[in-house]
């Protein structure tokens, strides 16, 4: 009987079913996208669209790229001058007041400023009184808890400490507190054996001597030319001695020079009165940190460059932690954070579109885009240049930087003073040649067999894994056929530089550490930090590469030895012109060894996203860190 | 007499089993076969793959970043230039390899721990409906996440499921297997007290003949019931898995594409000026969703007509 009858007869005796509301629903929903569809803009340019934004792009990165020097410097006077001119200014109620909205992508693992964490960077800046900043673009010096400094003779320099300052639970700032600030950064580097601290920023300083109550000497063992530069980064924080005494935790014990052994502690939790910055930090959990004005904050008389007499305008910082770049994307359209440091050059366009959005372009090299080789396996140069030749460059360009790339050196391009290799000069050293690749990885020695390349990287930058991802391909299409595979393998950030910096064996669980996305361009004017250090057997290179003087590998430990020389004499050049002929040897010597570190190509032009009612962000030196701590933001109502 | 034999024979007699008719069912269920249209659609899609793509689903640059569909690729492309097309093509191997491997570990499993426990009774039905309860109490995502941080680097490659996806096959059943056991459970407790279970335990069949002969085929029916219900569920969850970066690994010249990946990762930051991002493997998606839904209600109808309405 059933069979006779059809669906539709069926359908009209029936009520509304599970199936029937589905079917209903599926062609509703078809019917809504349809409309949706047609009712878009009209796309009939869609595929032109993108070549002609590239093609803009790459006419506008030209241009900008030819007036860069001329307008860089020019904007920078102009710039200085009117900062300078607006501090000077009454303040004005006005400037005053407000929240800034930051986020990062995870929870800190330690505030402890001699130690270096991720993701904590808001708290140092904000609690904190360091020495001055050191604007690189405009290669100015703003002092902040110093108010002066002077070149005693080559091997001593000597400070003189801002009076009044006092920690934030009413300790006085003196020089003792100041000498201790500084030299536990050696003692904490022992004890923790090798922390991420830019060790090269202290290695060549004998001692730290209060002289008085108000000036503090550094006794150096060697001339270095970027000794002051360095003064400038958030390890050297003033920290209250007395807070270490009472709240530090023991991480090991430090044998000196002098043969006294010594305990070191650190703070991680930076208990209320260890900073004597312009603000306090009030919140600190899963879900961020926030940081508020402390009424007691001692006058900036003159207040430089970045500074304002009577402390910052903004009233608190809210840094809320958005574990994921597109939902901080999100936030940041809505108006919810006022800072977005991440964009991607596609994304430009959507973001001019927004009226509370300002998109700042800033060209040149675009940062850190490494890929460490672990000395451990590839301890024989012929690996690590068979891996450099496995590269498709160009394809990584077109891939990964399409709207403009560039070749990148061991030392950033925005320090033209040094740097003299040419975009021709370093074609020579990045070049792709599968068969050459094959015929090197062949001919290398191995300590340890490699057949698999695992590339690791942490998570949160998206393009990160995209640059995994070529370069793993990449790999596996040149070394392949001799049967070498690849991995991506991605974990959080502080997983990563646990992994990373683990050295609890000669070799590392990964060979290839990726970090970096090289679209942000940034530098706090020194070689070392832009990007020296991850290549020095003392630093980076010892604790993340295994590519240090004491390594088991011979010719790690003889190519340690050449570059550390290297690398002190240009330290020690005070001369412009002779310290950058001495860097282009170092940067030579680098490539033609494929020491320790590749830098992929980077971006030619970097974007930075800032809220419209930001003012005066300083986005120049937004990632030197060094505007985190300018006084003179402020939001406008 | 002869007449009077006939008579009861016609009576009596088994009719003949109804040959199955596919015109005849499609006339019946016409949305039910369109759904099996679809599946059989996307089955093939993705089965031709290999020679229905454009270009290779994870190579860079095959056209310009963010370009809109065009003659060259069809879906158009990513910000990276990799080929939307053939990614989406690519992307069904995946669902529809976890989805199936999910339900069939799901489906079959709750249901033979269903048929055992249920038959043994007592305090092994009582033990089981318990360790059944508390899975139902733990939320599908949170179960998802402790596995993948605690088995998932464990598990082995087997062949044709990797280490990854084997991940995904076991969370996703863990999460489909309680549920199939209570509904089976509950047929088997019925069934049990049948006259026909009883006939056989009075001519004295062993427990496992009664399971194997009686209860099982009649629990058949509503088995494949429940699987094809589950299987759209099953891709659904693989996606927000994926989405969530708990699925397949998505880098690595080997990565598999994945439709809920696709969704995800950096692909979201482009969605408002390249739609195309989501549109394409979104509606792959919610076709093949769409598909298994409908011809799992017609399957559902056809083969048990009691529990219209109830699944």
């Amino acid at each position: 009987m059933r069979d006779n009858e059809n669906y539709w007869q069926r359908l009209r005796r029936r009520p509304v079913s599970r199936r029937s509301f589905l079917v209903g629903s599926g062609v509703a929903a078809a019917g809504s996208a349809a409309i949706l569809a047609g009712c878009g803009d009209d796309d009939d340019d869609d595929a032109a669209a993108p070549a002609a934004t590239q093609a803009a792009a790459e006419e506008q990165a030209a241009a900008a790229t030819e007036a860069a020097a001329e307008e860089q410097a020019a904007a920078a006077t102009e710039a200085a001058a009117a900062t300078q001119a607006a501090a000077q200014e009454d303040t004005g109620p006005d400037k005053r007041g407000g929240t800034l909205l930051n986020w990062k992508t995870e929870e800190d693992a330690g505030l402890d400023p001699g130690v270096f964490h991720l993701s904590n960077r808001e708290i140092h800046n904000g609690t904190m009184t360091q020495p001055y900043t050191y604007q690189a673009t405009k290669n100015l010096f703003s002092m902040d808890g110093m108010v002066g400094f002077e070149q005693v003779d080559p091997t001593t320099f000597v400070w003189s400490i801002r009076p009044g300052m006092k920690f934030h639970n009413g300790d006085v700032v003196d020089s003792e507190a100041v000498a201790f600030s500084f030299g536990r950064l050696e003692k904490l580097y022992r004890a923790l054996d090798g922390t991420h601290t830019t060790r090269t920023g202290y290695a060549f300083v004998d001692s730290f001597e209060a002289t008085d109550e108000l000036t503090v000497a550094e006794h150096w063992a060697r001339p270095n030319a970027d000794a002051p530069v360095y003064r400038a980064a958030h390890y050297y924080s003033f920290l209250n001695p007395r807070m270490v005494d009472e709240f530090g935790k023991f991480e090991g014990s430090y044998e000196g020079p002098d043969g006294v052994v010594e305990d070191v502690y650190s703070v991680q939790e930076l208990p209320h009165g260890s900073g004597s910055g312009p603000y306090t930090m009030t919140k600190r959990d899963s879900t961020g940190t926030r940081i508020e004005r402390w009424p007691d904050y001692h006058k900036h008389t003159p207040a430089d460059d970045g500074f304002v007499e009577d402390g910052p305008y903004i009233d608190a910082w809210e840094t809320r932690i958005i574990p994921d770049a597109v939902a901080a994307k999100a936030a940041f359209l809505a108006g919810d954070l006022d800072i977005f440091t991440t964009v991607d050059p596609l994304e430009v366009p959507e973001f001019e579109g927004q009226d509370h959005v300002n998109v700042v372009e800033i060209t040149g090299d675009g940062g850190l885009c490494m890929q460490g080789m672990d000395g451990g396996k590839f301890h024989d140069k012929r690996s690590r240049q068979a891996l450099q030749k496995s590269l498709d460059y160009e394809g990584f360009i077109a891939a990964i930087r399409p709207l403009g790339g560039q070749y990148a050196a061991p030392i950033t391009d925005l320090l033209p003073a040094y740097q003299k290799l040419s975009q021709q000069d370093l074609q020579e050293w990045y070049r792709f040649d599968p068969a050459e690749a094959q015929a090197l990885w062949q001919a290398a020695d191995f300590v340890v067999p490699v057949e698999n390349i695992k590339i690791f990287q942490s998570t949160g930058a998206p393009l990160q894994h995209e640059i995994s991802d070529f370069l793993a391909q990449s790999i596996a299409t040149a070394l392949g056929p001799i049967g070498v595979t690849t991995e991506v393998e991605a974990v959080d950030g502080n997983s990563w530089a646990a992994r990373a910096v683990d050295r609890s064996t000669d070799v590392k669980d990964w060979e290839i550490l990726s970090y970096g996305t090289g679209d942000r361009s940034g530098t706090d004017g020194i070689p070392n930090n832009s990007f020296l250090i991850n290549y020095d057997p003392r630093a980076y290179g010892f604790n993340a590469f295994n590519h240090y003087l004491e390594s088991p590998r011979p010719e790690i430990a003889e190519g340690s030895a050449t570059i550390i020389e290297m690398l002190n004499a240009q330290e020690a050049e005070t001369d412009p012109e002779a310290r950058g002929v001495l860097l282009t040897e170092l940067q030579r010597w680098i490539l033609d060894n494929h020491w320790c570190n590749w830098r992929l190509p980077v971006s030619s032009v970097s974007y930075f996203g800032f809220s419209s009612r930001l003012q005066d962000q300083g986005a120049a030196d937004w990632l030197n860190g060094y505007s985190l701590r300018r006084e003179s933001m402020w939001l406008q109502s | 007499m002869a007449q009077e034999q006939s008579a009861l024979e016609l009576e009596y007699a088994i009719p003949p089993r109804q040959r199955f008719n596919p015109l005849k069912w499609a006339r019946r269920e016409p949305f039910g076969a369109f759904g099996f249209a679809l599946i059989v659609f996307i089955v093939f899609m993705s089965a031709a793959a290999p020679v229905l793509r454009t270009a290779p689903p994870n190579e860079f640059a095959v056209g310009p970043p963010l370009a809109g569909p065009n003659t060259e690729n069809w879906f158009g492309t990513t910000a990276r230039g990799k080929d939307v097309w053939s990614r989406v093509l690519f992307a069904g191997r995946i669902s529809l390899k976890i989805g199936v491997a999910t339900v069939l570990l799901g489906t079959l499993g709750g249901t033979l721990i269903a048929l055992l426990s249920a038959y043994a009774g007592g305090a092994i039905d009582f033990a089981v409906g318990r360790v059944a309860d508390m899975f139902i109490a733990i939320p599908g995502l949170l179960l998802a996440l402790v596995l993948h941080s605690s088995i998932s680097a464990d598990l082995p490659d087997l062949p044709g499921l990797q280490n990854e996806e084997l991940y995904l096959v076991v969370a996703i059943s863990l999460f489909f297997m309680p549920g199939t056991y209570r509904i089976m459970r509950g047929i088997v407790l019925e069934l049990r007290e049948s006259t026909y279970v009883e006939a056989a335990q009075v001519v004295g069949s062993s427990s496992f003949r009664i399971m194997w002969r009686h209860i099982a085929p009649n629990m058949f029916g509503l088995m494949i019931v429940i699987t094809s219900i589950s299987l759209p569920a099953a891709i659904l969850a693989e996606a927000s898995l994926s989405f969530l970066g708990l699925g397949v690994p998505i880098g690595g010249l080997d990565a598999v594409p994945s439709w809920g990946a696709d969704l995800s990762g950096s692909s979201r930051r482009f969605f408002s000026v390249a739609p195309w991002l989501a549109v394409f493997p979104g509606l792959a998606l919610a076709i093949t969703v769409f598909g298994f839904n409908i011809f799992g209600d017609s399957l559902r109808d056809t083969l048990d007509p009691r529990l219209r309405g109830r699944i």
